[in-house]
C-alpha cells in the first residue's frame, strides 16, 4: 500500500466502485429534482425511479468503502473482504427482490424534458439513460460532442444543396419549415417566444435566409440540448451513460463472482487441508476435476442454455473459478494446522470448527486475500469477453458490448466506441492486479523486500 | 516383592488418596506410510496425585510427549491409535476414562480438568489475536461468564502469573511479549479454568536459564497454592531433582523406572536410569568429551536376575543379548511388565530362565567408562 502505483490503483478502484454504486444518479435522463409548485418541496423523479438494487448500492457502497479505508493499512484487506461479502449478499438479495418486481424502463426523452423545463429541473451529469436511444439519429453513430437538439434541427432544417445559406427562403418553404419546427421539444413558453421571434422577422418584403432561420431556432433551443460527450453507438445509445452503467456490471460481476469463488474455494480448501487423509484425497480430486473444466466453453454453453442475466453469469463464473483459491487455502491450512497454537486451542477444549475458523483460517488467509484481487480482475475480463461475443443480456449495458459494437455494427472501427471502454477495462484490470501485488508485498513476508 | 498379574496394578508412589491421573498399561501406535501401525509407546503406567509434581524424563523419541498428549487425547486422530490401556482422570468424585469419552465429554475435560502448556512459547500463542482474546476464549469455553467477567478473570490470571499491569496488557499481541512472558501467558491461559492437572511438555526448554528458573519457580508456587498435580516433561535432571516429587524414566516407548525422586536418584535400578544419571557432567571432572548415555549404560545382560526361582526377572532392554544361562522370555504382560520391585519402586522387567537369584542393585560387571 505504500507505492504511488498501488495508491493510484486503489483510488481508481474506489472511483469505479463509487461510480457503479451511484450510476443512476450520474447518468439518467430523469431530472434529479423538479419544483412542481414554487413554494412546495422539490420532487425527484430520479430518486422515485430507483429500485431496491440501486438503493442498496448507493447506501451500502460508500459506507463500506469508508469503513474499509478508515481501518488503516493493516486492516484494509480484511475489511475489504468482509465488506465485499456484505455487499455481495446485499446485491444478491436486492437483485432477487428486483427480479420479483420488474418495472418497465421509462425514458425521459427530449420532449418530456422540454415539458418539464418550466419546473426548474436539475439534471444529472450525463443526462442519458443507458436504454434510451437517440431520437435524432436512431440508427447512426454520433461522434463525441454532438448536441441532441442540433441533430434534431439538422433533420428539420436540412442543409439542402439548392438552399444555400444566403438564399432567401420562399414563403411556401418558410411556412413548411415553421410547421415542422412545431415538433421541436420546447416548453410552451419557449415555443411562444420562438414563434413571436419568427413572426417579427417574417415580414413582407424582408428576406429571411436559411442561416437566419437556423440562428433564431438555435438561440431558442440552446437551453434544451444534451451533449453526447463520448458520442453514441450504432443504435443511438449514449456511450458515456453505457460506460457508467457498465461499471455496475463490471464491479458487481467482479465482486460477486470473486465472492462466490472465494467462499467455495476457502470452504473446500480448508476442509481438505484441515481434515486430511481420505477427505483430503477426495476433495483434492474434486478440485482437480473442476480445474480441468474449460471455463469459456462452459460459459458459452451456459449462455445458450441459461437465461442471459448478469447474476447467472456471475454465479457461473464464481462456480467455475474457485479451484485456485481452494488449492491456496488447502496448502496454507496444512502449514498452519500443525502449529502449536492450534494444538493449544485443542488442549483448551476448542472444537474442530472453532479451531478452523478462529485459529487456522485467520493465519492462513493472506495468500487467499491476494488471490481475490487477481480473481476480481479475471472475472471482469471473462464477463467483458462474454459480452464482447454477444453472449450476455443485450439490454444490460456492459463494457464488452460497447467494444463489440465498435467493430461489429460497421465495417470500419469507430474509435470513440473502442477507446473509452477499452481504456476503462484496461485501467480496472491493471488496478486490481497492481493492488494484488501491493497486498502480496504487505501480507506475504516471503516476497517482502524490506524484511 | 510382588509380580504383577496380566493386568498390572497401577504403580502407587506416595499418597494413599485416589490419584488425579492414573495411566494403566497404555499402548499407542502410529500409522505408517506403507500401511500398518508402528508402536510408539507400550506398557506405560503411571500415577499422579494431587499436590505432586511428577517428572517424566527420557531422551527424544522415548514417548514422553506421546504419553502427555494422550492424557488429553491430543494425538492426531487420523494417524494414531490407542491400542490398549486406560487413562483415568479423577478430577472430582467420578473417575472417567479419557480413552472412552465421547467428543463432547472430551472437550469438557480438555482445559477444564486438565490443561497443557507447550515447549515453544513463541509459537503456542495465536499471532492474530490479543492475548486477552485468547485467555477469554479459554475461559468462555468452559464457563458461563459474560465477556466483562471473563475479562476480569483473565486479568486476574495474568496477575497471578506475575505479569504487571495485567488489565492493560490484555490488549497486547503475542509479539509484544518476550519468550518468558509468553510462557507466563500460556500458563495463565492453561490455569484460567482452575484445572486440577497441569501437563507441562518441556515448558522451559526454549527459554534461557534465568527465565527457566523463574518459570519453574512460578509453576511450583502455583502447584502448591492450588494443590494441583503437575506432569512435568523434561530433559533436565537438575530440574527433576529440584522440582519433582516422583520421577518416571522413559526409554524406547516404555516406562523403565518409576519412583520417588530421592530414592530413584540415590539408587537407580534400571541400567538406562544409571546411564542417564552418570552422563551428567560434573564440574570437578576434566574430560576430553562429554559422555553420552550409551557410553555409560550398564550392559543389561550383566544384571543378575531377581525374584522367585521359578520366575526370575531381569531389567527389560530392547535387543537384549542374554548371558550364558539366561534366555529372556516375555514377561507377565506379554513382553515386559512394570513391577514393584521394592516398596514404591517400579521397574520394567523381563522374565528369564536363569535360576540364580542375586541382588538387582549390583551390576555383575562394573560399568565401562571412557
Amino acid at each position: 500500500m505504500r507505492t504511488p502505483a498501488s495508491r493510484l490503483a486503489l483510488a481508481w478502484i474506489v472511483l469505479i466502485t463509487l461510480v457503479a454504486a451511484f450510476a443512476p444518479l450520474l447518468a439518467s435522463s430523469r431530472p434529479l429534482s423538479l419544483a412542481i409548485d414554487a413554494a412546495g418541496p422539490r420532487h425527484s423523479p430520479l430518486l422515485e425511479s430507483l429500485d431496491p438494487l440501486d438503493w442498496t448500492l448507493a447506501l451500502a457502497a460508500p459506507l463500506l468503502i469508508g469503513w474499509c479505508l478508515l481501518g488503516g493499512p493493516r486492516r484494509v484487506a480484511g475489511r475489504a473482504a468482509l465488506a465485499s461479502l456484505l455487499l455481495a449478499l446485499g446485491v444478491g438479495a436486492a437483485s432477487i427482490v428486483q427480479g420479483l418486481t420488474p418495472r418497465p424502463p421509462e425514458v425521459f426523452g427530449d420532449e418530456t424534458r422540454a415539458a418539464h423545463l418550466d419546473l426548474a429541473p436539475r439534471w444529472t451529469l450525463v443526462p442519458f439513460s443507458p436504454a434510451e436511444r437517440s431520437t435524432d439519429a436512431p440508427d447512426s453513430f454520433l461522434p463525441p460532442g454532438t448536441r441532441t437538439v442540433t441533430a434534431t434541427l439538422s433533420a428539420i432544417l436540412p442543409a439542402a444543396p439548392e438552399l444555400s445559406d444566403s438564399a432567401s427562403l420562399s414563403p411556401e418553404r418558410l411556412a413548411q419549415l415553421t410547421q415542422s419546427l412545431r415538433s421541436l421539444p420546447l416548453t410552451p413558453s419557449e415555443r411562444d417566444a420562438l414563434e413571436r421571434d419568427l413572426a417579427a422577422r417574417i415580414t413582407p418584403g424582408a428576406a429571411l435566409t436559411h442561416s437566419d432561420l437556423r440562428a433564431i431556432v438555435e438561440h431558442h433551443t440552446a437551453a434544451l440540448g444534451r451533449v453526447h460527450i463520448l458520442g453514441t453507438d450504432a443504435r443511438g445509445h449514449d456511450v458515456a451513460s453505457h460506460l457508467i452503467h457498465g461499471c455496475r456490471v463490471a464491479v458487481s460481476v467482479g465482486i460477486i463472482a470473486a465472492a462466490i469463488s472465494t467462499i467455495i474455494g476457502v470452504s473446500v480448501g480448508a476442509a481438505a487441508g484441515f481434515m486430511g487423509g481420505a477427505a483430503d484425497a477426495l476433495l483434492s480430486r474434486v478440485i482437480d476435476a473442476f480445474a480441468s473444466i474449460p471455463v469459456l466453453f462452459v460459459l458459452v454453453i451456459a449462455a445458450g442454455v441459461l437465461p442471459r442475466q448478469p447474476h447467472v453469469i456471475m454465479a457461473v463464473i464464481g462456480c467455475l473459478t474457485w479451484t485456485g483459491c481452494a488449492r491456496l487455502t488447502r496448502a496454507a491450512v496444512i502449514a498452519v494446522r500443525s502449529s502449536e497454537y492450534v494444538l493449544a486451542a485443542r488442549a483448551a477444549g476448542a472444537g474442530p470448527f472453532a479451531r478452523v475458523t478462529r485459529h487456522v483460517l485467520p493465519n492462513a488467509l493472506a495468500p487467499v486475500i491476494i488471490d481475490v484481487s487477481f480473481s476480481l480482475a479475471a472475472a471482469i475480463v471473462i464477463e467483458s469477453g462474454l459480452s464482447f461475443l454477444g453472449l450476455t443480456d443485450p439490454g444490460s449495458p456492459s463494457w464488452g458490448s460497447l467494444l463489440a459494437s465498435a467493430v461489429k455494427d460497421t465495417g470500419s472501427p469507430v474509435w470513440w466506441l473502442a477507446f473509452a471502454p477499452g481504456l476503462v477495462l484496461f485501467l480496472t484490470c491493471l488496478s486490481y492486479n497492481t493492488l494484488g501485488e501491493a497486498l502480496r508485498d504487505t501480507l506475504d513476508p516471503r516476497s517482502r523486500r524490506h524484511a | 516383592m510382588t509380580t504383577a498379574a496380566t493386568a498390572p496394578e497401577p504403580p502407587a508412589t506416595t499418597r494413599p488418596a485416589a490419584p488425579l491421573l492414573e495411566i494403566r498399561d497404555l499402548a499407542v501406535s502410529f500409522r505408517r506410510e506403507q500401511g500398518g501401525f508402528e508402536p510408539a509407546v507400550s506398557h506405560v503406567s503411571l500415577t499422579l496425585h494431587a499436590n505432586q509434581t511428577l517428572a517424566v524424563v527420557g531422551e527424544s523419541g522415548s514417548g514422553k510427549s506421546v504419553t502427555a498428549l494422550s492424557v488429553l487425547r491430543l494425538l492426531p486422530e487420523s494417524h494414531s491409535r490407542y491400542d490398549k490401556g486406560s487413562i483415568i482422570l479423577t478430577p472430582g468424585d467420578a473417575p472417567q476414562d479419557v480413552l472412552t469419552l465421547g467428543r463432547r465429554a472430551l472437550a469438557r475435560v480438555r482445559g477444564r480438568h486438565a490443561a497443557m502448556i507447550f515447549q515453544e512459547p513463541m509459537t503456542s500463542l495465536n499471532p492474530v489475536y490479543s492475548i486477552g482474546d485468547q485467555i477469554i476464549e479459554a475461559i468462555t469455553l468452559h464457563t458461563d461468564l459474560d465477556h466483562a467477567q471473563a475479562r476480569r478473570r483473565a486479568a486476574d490470571a495474568l496477575t497471578e502469573v506475575g505479569i504487571r499491569d495485567a488489565a492493560s496488557r490484555l490488549d497486547d499481541y503475542p509479539h509484544q511479549f518476550s519468550g518468558g512472558m509468553r510462557q507466563r501467558v500460556m500458563i495463565a491461559m492453561a490455569l484460567a479454568c482452575q484445572p486440577r492437572i497441569l501437563l507441562a511438555d518441556e515448558p522451559t526448554t526454549a527459554l534461557d536459564v534465568t527465565v527457566q528458573a523463574q518459570i519453574l519457580a512460578l509453576l511450583r508456587q502455583l502447584q502448591r497454592s492450588r494443590g494441583m498435580g503437575v506432569l512435568l516433561i523434561t530433559h533436565a535432571l537438575g530440574v527433576v531433582a529440584e522440582q519433582a516429587d516422583a520421577v518416571c524414566v522413559m526409554y524406547a516407548g516404555r516406562v523403565v523406572e518409576f519412583g520417588p525422586v530421592r530414592d530413584l536418584f540415590e539408587n537407580p535400578l534400571h541400567p538406562y536410569t544409571r546411564g542417564l544419571l552418570r552422563s551428567i557432567p560434573r564440574i570437578r571432572e576434566r574430560r576430553e568429551r562429554l559422555v553420552t548415555v550409551r557410553d555409560v549404560v550398564d550392559d543389561p545382560s550383566q544384571f543378575a536376575p531377581v525374584g522367585p526361582a521359578d520366575a526370575p526377572l531381569v531389567p527389560w532392554w530392547p535387543a537384549h543379548r542374554p548371558p550364558a544361562g539366561h534366555t529372556p522370555v516375555p514377561g507377565p504382560a506379554g513382553d515386559s511388565a512394570l513391577v514393584e520391585i521394592a516398596p514404591r519402586r517400579w521397574l520394567c522387567v523381563w522374565r528369564t530362565t536363569s535360576v540364580r537369584p542375586r541382588m538387582l542393585t549390583q551390576p555383575a560387571v562394573p560399568p565401562t567408562q571412557r
